[in-house]
């Protein structure tokens, strides 16, 4: 396809946001790598943004011990739901506006589920869409020892340019964020028990509401997760009926893991792949600021755009 | 005086706004007309706002239930007007001009020797399409401190349930201090009929009192509800959310913009006992809901 984006394409010549992966076997390779990227960047008095898992962040802050001025996220707990990684970065870099953020973002690590890595993908293909044109660079470390080789592929898929053996190479299988995120839209599997289920229009969010309430007592999140999945839900259903031809289906059940899930489901579109991915005013009534607190509460945001409508699933995790 | 009865004469502070929700001609006449005949013995003048129904008809239907409306008429101390041909014949409905248009009928009763004005208004235009209809909410929860408190003024609101939807008249009526039940005793709250959203002037300070959920549904409650609150007097005014349930990102964002204008006024609008749902939006957004003043 041709890509029609206004501003210079990521990846081109001309764009100046760098967005590399960087393939790494070990601790050892990760800390050389991460670490010259994140000296580079403070000699140059760029802002630094490391958000890797806590594992890999102990070890990178055990090495820059010179290095005060790094802002450190564990990305298993600010990166738990992928859907809100991009607003976390958007932030920093709106932050040093004028200045070129430099970030250190690793979204997929051993261990993530399949949801997750799918959502990670699309929030992969997501950052060059949001940050074409920006003056920036985002380093996104993968483990090929760790990963399944298909994630290996997708980072190829969705970085512009790739770092392994020391070496940056453009990547010929780069694609527009638009092809990455539409074959991220894969059908969602069925629950294994039959989901208590609640349609609803205009009218019945106070009814809606009792109805997830009640039936989130009978899980195993604690009451103050309770509170954030109705809210989650009421902001979810709220979209429906303004967005998303006026009513909806709400689905609720606990996975085979004791993962809580709700599926909202309406005749709406995603017209912006992008909306909830930016920290919205609160006072903005337009612009994805539901979608957004949808992603702040949840564990994880899976979105299904098809041709006849969308899909949410917002997942909870009793801790 | 028992809670269910009513006094003609303005009791003091600002108690003499009065609703009534009615359905048939019986009480209709229990409670309008009784209304009007004891207003016209105290000596007050009685203003009878209808609907949509001529004044001629409204002096026989006054008659019919017992009430000397033809001589009180004839008077000047009766005086009947259709909605239509008063105060909405300037649209949209505006609270301020009805402010403004009370204390100068209260002025020309007292002028022409009465010791106040008794009103009586059929609101059943609410439940049509009228611009400004929205407004009725903050119009009948600003009446309480901006008209009742300061004028010889009593109305009775009257909610016809033949033609107002009980949700309707539930929100209504609960923004009035005193209710009046048209069987002459107090009527058992309908719980199918208790507004997802209500607001409740608060009687021990200066404020209101949600209940209910604050969401997309009942966005326009809530917008009449901080309307109002915005015009209640003093520096400091109070929003009891103890019977609030669940307030929505919009609902947490509306309250913050009230407190911080009323900031800007130099008031301080102070938020008691919240939900749960309103402390973790001020959480994400700790920012913008700085001018959020909350008691547990």
């Amino acid at each position: 396809m041709t890509t029609t984006t206004a501003s210079a394409p990521s990846g081109s010549d001309t764009d100046p946001f760098v967005h590399p992966a960087l393939f790494y076997r070990d601790v050892d390779e990760y800390v050389r790598e991460v670490g010259g990227f994140v000296r580079a960047a403070l000699r140059a008095g760029e802002p630094v943004l490391v958000a890797v898992p806590g594992p890999r962040l102990a070890a990178l802050r055990r090495s820059l011990t010179e290095a005060p001025d790094v802002t450190w996220a564990d990305m298993t707990d600010v990166g738990r739901n992928p859907g809100r990684i991009l607003s976390m970065l958007r932030d920093f870099a709106d932050r040093h506006a004028g200045r070129a953020a430099h970030i250190v973002g690793e979204p997929i690590w051993a261990g993530r589920s399949r949801a997750e890595i799918l959502e990670a993908t699309r929030h992969e293909a997501l950052i060059n869409a949001a940050f074409a044109g920006r003056r920036a660079t985002i380093l996104c470390p993968y483990d090929t020892e760790g990963l399944p080789a298909r994630v290996l592929s997708d980072a190829r898929r969705t970085h512009p340019v790739v770092d392994e053996d020391g070496r940056r190479t453009v990547s010929a299988a780069y694609r527009d964020p638009s092809v990455v995120c539409a074959d991220c839209d894969l059908p969602l599997p069925e629950p294994a028990h039959a989901p208590e289920s609640v349609a609803y229009a205009a009218g019945d969010l106070a009814e809606v509401r009792d109805r997830v309430a009640a039936w989130a007592s009978g899980t195993a999140l604690t009451p103050a997760r309770r509170v954030d999945f109705v809210l989650a839900v009421n902001e979810a259903t709220a979209n429906s009926l303004a967005h998303g031809g006026g009513s909806g289906t709400l689905r609720l059940w606990t996975s085979e893991h004791g993962t809580v899930v709700a599926e909202i489901r309406d005749r709406g579109r995603l017209d912006d792949p992008l909306a909830g991915r930016r920290r919205p005013a609160l006072a903005s009534a337009t612009g994805g600021r539901g979608l957004w607190v949808v992603h702040q509460l949840c564990d994880l945001v899976e979105i299904r755009a098809t041709g006849t409508g969308l899909t949410l699933r917002l997942h909870m995790t009793p801790s | 005086m028992s809670s269910d009865g009513f006094d003609p004469v303005r009791p003091s502070g600002g108690d003499g706004h009065l609703c009534c929700a009615y359905a048939g001609e019986d009480e209709w006449a229990r409670c309008a007309a009784v209304f009007v005949r004891d207003a016209l013995a105290g000596g007050r003048r009685v203003v009878y706002f209808s609907d949509t129904a001529a004044p001629e008809a409204v002096v026989e239907r006054l008659a019919r239930a017992g009430v000397a409306a033809r001589a009180a008429a004839d008077r000047g101390q009766l005086v009947v007007r259709r909605a239509e041909d008063s105060y909405l014949r300037r649209l949209p409905f505006d609270p301020d001009r009805m402010v403004t248009a009370w204390e100068e009928m209260c002025a020309a009763a007292v002028e022409a020797g009465y010791t106040g004005v008794s009103a009586v208004g059929e609101m059943a235009w609410c439940a049509r399409e009228v611009p400004g209809a929205d407004r009725l909410l903050e119009y009948e929860l600003r009446l309480n401190e901006e008209v009742f408190a300061r004028l010889p003024l009593t109305a009775l609101c009257l909610y016809d349930r033949g033609a107002v939807p009980e949700e309707t008249t539930a929100l209504l009526t609960a923004a009035h201090t005193r209710r009046l039940s048209p069987c002459g005793r107090a009527t058992a709250v309908d719980a199918r009929a208790e507004p997802p959203l209500g607001v409740t002037p608060l009687v021990d300070r200066v404020g209101l009192r949600l209940r209910g959920g604050a969401d997309a549904d009942t966005r326009v409650v809530l917008r009449g509800a901080l309307a109002a609150l915005a015009r209640l007097p003093g520096p400091v005014v109070h929003l009891d959310l103890s019977g609030t349930d669940f307030t929505d990102t919009a609902a947490v964002a509306a309250l913050a913009a009230a407190a911080g204008a009323e900031r800007a006024r130099g008031r301080r609008l102070i938020l008691h006992h919240p939900p749960h749902s309103l402390r973790r939006v001020v959480e994400l957004f700790p920012d913008e809901c700085g001018p959020l003043e909350m008691v547990p």
